[in-house]
């Protein structure tokens, strides 16, 4: 996953949840120290939205596969943020008859409910994560099993291939010793050819001279 | 391809013709022999199988003739090569007479290839008695020449189909075996916990509890790292299912291995008979009761 974008992601959980505490703490407050705190709320909203488009960009500069699960985040993100907004609406127009207001419509137990809706999404949704995050976790495992096995299978091989290697190497000095000895019995022959080819040369030369001997006794008598 | 079969039957016939005739100094068998082996190969190219056999099967024939073993050994080995596609129990004969040649002249290492092809040809024949015989003459005459990897090959068929026949005592031997061969092999020591969990699962089959409690004691000792393997857990507790007699058991440690490692189809048979006999169980003391 980008970096980048873990940054920001970072920011803005920091920033939402001082708005959170900024707005449980806005509605007890009064006169100009609920103002102070709303403006405070509203310059946070603002770059709560500023930090979310710059993940929206960051987010579609990146792979569709990332993309995809970055874009649900942002969606989280996003009505998290529209929750805040509705929230400083309703504290804005709260300051007016705020008792009265309150008594009328049960507000704290709106509250309460809300709060408790929202935590129940939230656990839903980190339950959700979590299943996600062990079925992706068993996948792994499995691929990792899976590797394992070729791995060995792969080792297997190696070694019958590292025994057809030594016998190949062992059959290689058998046929260098034999190369050796054929080449000192070629020699061998042909030094013998040599010697006689020698042998019958000189038979021939004796031959031919005793013919010429017997000739010339012959023919001077 | 009827061209090639003419040709092949013009060939063969020169042939009958040098070996009726005179031959000078005993030429004639290998003229015949070159001849027939032109046959032959006209024979394939007309995918005549059965006849381009018998064609190499009379230079076999030639070739010992003319006193050259290698040749014939190599002719016969050719033969099979033919006679696989029609007949594999003719091949298996040929390929024995080749083997008999080799063995002869000494070479083993040939003579091991070819009974493992034997042996190959009767597996594929399902006919695991006669391929158990002949991949352990294979294993031996790997052995003799010291081509472990070959050998440890031919013991696992063995094992295998030993297992498949229920004589699990001697596929646990073979199995043992060869972890123990492994273990002292950087190469091979990470197979050893596969072979484990297969003789492991041929206890199983015996469906004594002790012996298969005895054998997981024995592999941690032989092997320390199998103790924490997802195999051994495996192993562990399906004994432990099979000693409490819950299939219900059985059924979800099966499952949950199954998830992570699928299990092949031995494995799988291996563990149905264990649950039949299980299962077999429970109803006999469903009927007791």
């Amino acid at each position: 996953m980008s970096d980048v974008f873990d940054g920001y992601e970072r920011q803005y959980c920091e920033l939402s949840a001082s708005l959170s505490k900024k707005c449980s703490s806005a509605i007890s407050l009064d006169g100009e120290q609920k103002k102070q705190k709303l403006s405070e709320i509203k310059s946070g909203l603002e770059n709560a939205e500023v930090l979310i488009r710059k993940m929206d960009l960051e987010a579609r500069t990146l792979p569709p596969n990332l993309k995809s699960s970055l874009l649900v985040k942002l969606r989280e993100f996003k009505s998290d943020l529209n929750n805040f907004k509705t929230e400083v609406k309703r504290i804005t127009s709260g300051q007016l008859n705020a008792a009265a207001r309150d008594e009328l419509l049960e507000a704290g137990m709106a509250d309460t409910k809300t709060a408790s809706a929202d935590q129940r999404a939230r656990l839903m949704m980190s339950t959700e994560r979590l299943g996600r995050t062990t079925d992706r976790v068993k996948d792994s495992r499995r691929t990792m099993m899976e590797t394992e096995e070729i791995g060995v299978s792969i080792l297997q091989d190696l070694h019958g291939q590292r025994q057809s290697l030594l016998r190949a190497h062992e059959t290689l000095h058998g046929v260098d010793d034999n190369i050796g000895k054929s080449k000192k019995i070629l020699t061998d022959m042909t030094r013998r050819m040599n010697k006689n080819k020698w042998t019958i040369g000189a038979i021939i030369i004796a031959l031919i001279a005793a013919i010429f001997i017997i000739l010339y006794f012959k023919l001077t008598k | 391809m009827g061209d090639h079969l003419v040709r092949a039957e013009e060939f063969e016939k020169k042939a009958e013709k040098k070996l009726n005739g005179w031959g000078i100094f005993g030429s004639k068998y290998e003229d015949a022999a070159d001849l027939l082996e032109k046959a032959a190969n006209s024979y394939k190219l007309a995918k005549s199988w059965d006849q381009a056999g018998k064609a190499y099967l009379k230079l076999a024939d030639c070739h010992l003739k003319s006193d050259s073993k290698h040749d014939a050994a190599n002719a016969y080995a050719e033969a099979a090569k033919c006679y696989k596609k029609v007949d594999t129990n003719e091949a298996a004969s040929c390929l024995e007479r080749a083997v008999n040649i080799f063995c002869e002249i000494g070479r083993l290492n040939m003579a091991a290839r070819y009974y493992k092809e034997i042996a190959e040809y009767y597996e594929s024949d399902q006919k695991f008695e006669q391929a158990i015989a002949y991949f352990e003459k294979a294993a031996e005459f790997f052995q003799n020449e010291e081509v472990t990897t070959s050998a440890n090959q031919c013991n696992l068929k063995v094992a295998q189909y030993a297992a498949q026949l229920e004589q699990y005592e001697k596929a646990i031997k073979i199995y043992e075996d060869i972890a123990r061969h492994s273990l002292n092999n950087n190469l091979l020591k990470y197979g050893v916990k596969g072979h484990l969990l297969t003789a492991g699962m041929c206890h199983l089959c015996k469906a004594d509890v002790v012996s298969i409690t005895n054998a997981l004691e024995k592999y941690q000792d032989l092997d320390p790292t199998f103790t924490g393997t997802r195999e051994c857990k495996f192993l562990a507790d399906l004994a432990s299912a099979i000693d409490e007699e819950d299939i219900a058991k059985f059924t979800d440690v099966v499952k949950e291995f199954d998830s992570m490692t699928p299990l092949d189809s031995w494995k799988t048979t291996m563990l149905l008979r264990v649950k039949e006999k299980l299962k077999a169980k429970e109803l006999e003391e469903d009927d007791l009761t």
